[in-house]
C-alpha cells in the first residue's frame, strides 16, 4: 500500500467516525428516555411478595417546572427490605420517604444530606438533584442500603 | 463502624429477604457513588470506533518493527541520594499505615488506610506510572528496607552467603497469585474495606516479601516475585519516560513494553489484571445480579451460612471471569498458529503478551477513574486525621468531597477515550511483534487477523460494562 493509500484509508476512517458521532449522538432538544421520572423498583433478590406492596412502586419526582405540591402522588417509601431505585434527571428535585423500625438516621452519600428517622416514624426528604451519578442512601447507623439515587445528566 | 456494629449490620441484612444490600462490594462502599451507565449511542459509537481503528490499522500501520529495538536517551541524570530518600518516604507512609490501621478509627471512610489502599495506591499509582515511568520502584517500601536490611548485614558481617538463584520456573507466578489475592480482599472478602484488617495483611504481605528477598535477593525478588512491584512495574513500561535509581531517559511511546520479555506466569498475571477488572465492572450488571442470586442458592443448598456463600459466589465470580480473559486471549494466540506451525500456543501467547499490558491499563482507568476522581480528594482530610480520631494536623481535617467537580458526560469521554487508546497500543504492540516474527509481507497481516477479533472483544467487552451499569 502506498503512502497515499494509506493517507487516504485514515482520512476515510476519520471521516466515518465524526460523522459517526454526529449521526449518533442525541440532540440536547431530545427527549431522552430517561426522562420518564418515574422511580422504578430494582429488586434482583425479589423479596416474599408480603413485603414488595405494589404500592411503593409510585412516582418519585416531578419536574421543577410542573411542580404543583397539592398534585403530587406519593414519594416512595424506604425501607430496610429492599433496595428501591430513583431514577430523575439533574436539575430534578427528589422526594422519598423513609422508615426505620429501630430508629436510625437516613443518608444519602455524595449529597451528604442527613436526617433523623425516630424509630417507627415516616420521615420525608425532599432536595435538588445538581449531582450526577447513582449515590447510596443508606440507615447511617446499621449501615443497610435502603436505596439507589440515580441522577442522569 | 466498628467490629460489633458491622456484625450487627450482617446480621441484620442476613434477615431481610434482600440479599443484595449485602453484597461484599467492598471497595465501592468506600465511595458512595457510582458512575452513570455509558448511554447507549455512545457504546455504539466508541465500538465502531474500535472496530474502524482495528482494521485500518491493520492494512496501514509500519511496515518494519520499529519498537523492539528502539534505544532510549538519557535526559538527566539523578543525585545518588534520591533513590534512598524515596525508600525513606515509602518505608514512613508504610509504617504510617500499618500504625493506622491498629490505631485508628475502625470507620473505612475514617481512617487512612482503605483510602490509601484502594484509591491512591491501587489506583493512583498506575496512573502516575502512565506517566512518569515506575515511581513505585524507589517509594517501594519492602525493596527499601529490604536494601537497607541487606546494606547493614554486609557491613556487620562482612562476607554474605550468595542468595538461592531466582528458579526459571516460578517466572512472574508469585507476582499473578498476589494480585489475585488482592482482588479477592477487593471484591470476594466481605471485610476488605476493613481497616484493622488491611493492616495486618499488609504485615502479612510484607512478611512474604522479606522471606522472598531473603532467599532469593533483593533485586530478583522485586523483579519477580512482588507482586505490586511487577503490576505497577508492567504498567510504567508504556510511559515515555524511563526511571532509574541514577538517571530519567526517554524513549519512543510503547517501546518501553514492546522490549519486556514475557517470562513463566506473566500471561497469567495479565489475565488476573484484566479478569479481576472485569469482573469488578461485572458486578454492577444485572446479568451478574441473576447469576449470584443463582449461585448463592446452590451454595445455600449444599449448606452454608449466607456470609461464606456470598463469599463463595464472588469468587466463582471472579475465577471464571479470569479463565474466560484466559481462554480468550489463548485463543488468539492459537489463531497465530494458522501461519506458524513452528511454535505451540503457549509460546506465541508469551510472545505476544505485551499487547496486553495497555490494555489491562485501559481497563483500569476506565473502570477506576470515576472512583479515583472523587475518593483521592479524601485525602485532603484523612492526612490532617489519619486515625479518624478528630486531629487536624495541617488544618484540612474539615475538607470535604466535591462531587460536581467533573461532570457524567467527562467520565464517559475519558472512559471511553482510554479504552479507545488501549485499544490502539495493543494493536501497535501486537502488529509490531508479527513483523518482528514474520517480516512484512501476508504472513505478518494474516498472523494478526484472529488476535485482532480477541483485541477487539477485549475492549468491547469493556465497553459492554460500562453502558450496564445497574
Amino acid at each position: 500500500m502506498s503512502r497515499t493509500q494509506r493517507t487516504a484509508l485514515v482520512a476515510a476512517a476519520l471521516v466515518v467516525l465524526v460523522a459517526g458521532f454526529f449521526v449518533l449522538r442525541p440532540s440536547d432538544n431530545d427527549p431522552t428516555p430517561t426522562a420518564d421520572t418515574t422511580a422504578q423498583t430494582v429488586d434482583a433478590a425479589a423479596p416474599p411478595a408480603s413485603t414488595q406492596a405494589t404500592d411503593t412502586v409510585e412516582q418519585a419526582t416531578t419536574r421543577t417546572t410542573t411542580l404543583k405540591p397539592e398534585a403530587q402522588p406519593k414519594a416512595p417509601l424506604l425501607t430496610t427490605a429492599k433496595v428501591t431505585e430513583i431514577e430523575v434527571e439533574k436539575g430534578d428535585t427528589v422526594r422519598f420517604r423513609a422508615v426505620s423500625s429501630a430508629g436510625d438516621e437516613v443518608h444519602v452519600h455524595g449529597y451528604d444530606i442527613s436526617k433523623d428517622a425516630p424509630a417507627g416514624k415516616t420521615i420525608s426528604m425532599s432536595f435538588k438533584a445538581d449531582l450526577e451519578g447513582i449515590f447510596e442512601i443508606e440507615f447511617e447507623h446499621s449501615g443497610t442500603e435502603i436505596g439507589r439515587l440515580k441522577v442522569t445528566p | 463502624m466498628n467490629r460489633a456494629a458491622l456484625t450487627a449490620a450482617w446480621t441484620a441484612s442476613a434477615a431481610c429477604a434482600s440479599l443484595v444490600a449485602a453484597t461484599p462490594a467492598a471497595a465501592h462502599g468506600l465511595v458512595g457513588k457510582q458512575d452513570l451507565p455509558i448511554p447507549r449511542w455512545m457504546f455504539a459509537w466508541s465500538a465502531t470506533i474500535v472496530l474502524v481503528i482495528s482494521f485500518v490499522g491493520l492494512a496501514a500501520l509500519w511496515t518494519k518493527p520499529i519498537l523492539v529495538a528502539a534505544h532510549a536517551k538519557r535526559v538527566i541524570g539523578l543525585p545518588a541520594l534520591l533513590d534512598p530518600l524515596l525508600g525513606a518516604i515509602g518505608v514512613a507512609w508504610f509504617a504510617l499505615l500499618i500504625y493506622a490501621g491498629f490505631a485508628g478509627s475502625q470507620v473505612e471512610t475514617a481512617n487512612l488506610v482503605p483510602t490509601s489502599v484502594y484509591v491512591m495506591f491501587w489506583v493512583g499509582i498506575p496512573m502516575l506510572s502512565l506517566v512518569f515511568g515506575d515511581v513505585f520502584r524507589p517509594l517501594n517500601p519492602w525493596r527499601a528496607i529490604g536494601r537497607f536490611t541487606g546494606w547493614i548485614v554486609q557491613k556487620a558481617m562482612g562476607d554474605v552467603p550468595d542468595p538461592i538463584a531466582y528458579p526459571t520456573g516460578l517466572g512472574h507466578w508469585p507476582a499473578a497469585i498476589g494480585i489475585f489475592l488482592f482482588a479477592c480482599l477487593e471484591l470476594v472478602y466481605s471485610d476488605g474495606t476493613d481497616p484493622s484488617h488491611l493492616a495486618a495483611l499488609i504485615v502479612a504481605y510484607s512478611v512474604v516479601q522479606f522471606l522472598g528477598m531473603a532467599i532469593f535477593g533483593v533485586r530478583p525478588w522485586c523483579a519477580h516475585g512482588d507482586a505490586f512491584g511487577v503490576y505497577f512495574g508492567l504498567f510504567a513500561t508504556l510511559s515515555f519516560l524511563r526511571l532509574s535509581p541514577r538517571a530519567i531517559a526517554r524513549r519512543v511511546p510503547l517501546s518501553g513494553t514492546a522490549q519486556v520479555v514475557p517470562i513463566a506466569g506473566t500471561i497469567g498475571l495479565l489475565c488476573v489484571m484484566i479478569g479481576s477488572t472485569s469482573f469488578d465492572g461485572f458486578t454492577s450488571t444485572e446479568v451478574w445480579r441473576t447469576m449470584a442470586d443463582w449461585l448463592r442458592e446452590r451454595y445455600l443448598d449444599i449448606g452454608l451460612s449466607l456470609r461464606p456463600a456470598v463469599e463463595l459466589t464472588f469468587l466463582t465470580g471472579l475465577v471464571l471471569c479470569t479463565a474466560a480473559i484466559s481462554a480468550l486471549y489463548l485463543l488468539g494466540a492459537r489463531g497465530i498458529r494458522t501461519v506458524d506451525r513452528t511454535r505451540t500456543t503457549m509460546e506465541l501467547a508469551r510472545k505476544f503478551a505485551p499487547s496486553l499490558i495497555p490494555i489491562a491499563l485501559a481497563y483500569v482507568l476506565a473502570h477506576y477513574f470515576g472512583m479515583f476522581a472523587y475518593q483521592s480528594q479524601a485525602m485532603a482530610f484523612l492526612v490532617s486525621d489519619p486515625l479518624g480520631r478528630g486531629s487536624d494536623l495541617f488544618g484540612t481535617a474539615s475538607a470535604t468531597i466535591d462531587y460536581g467537580w467533573i461532570s457524567a458526560t467527562a467520565i464517559w469521554y475519558v472512559q471511553i477515550t482510554v479504552l479507545v487508546l488501549g485499544h490502539a497500543a495493543g494493536l501497535a504492540l501486537a502488529h509490531d511483534r508479527a513483523l518482528e516474527l514474520y517480516g512484512s509481507g501476508r504472513k505478518a497481516t494474516q498472523s494478526q487477523y484472529w488476535m485482532l477479533g480477541v483485541m477487539i472483544t477485549f475492549t468491547c467487552l469493556a465497553l459492554w460494562l460500562l453502558s450496564n451499569v445497574d
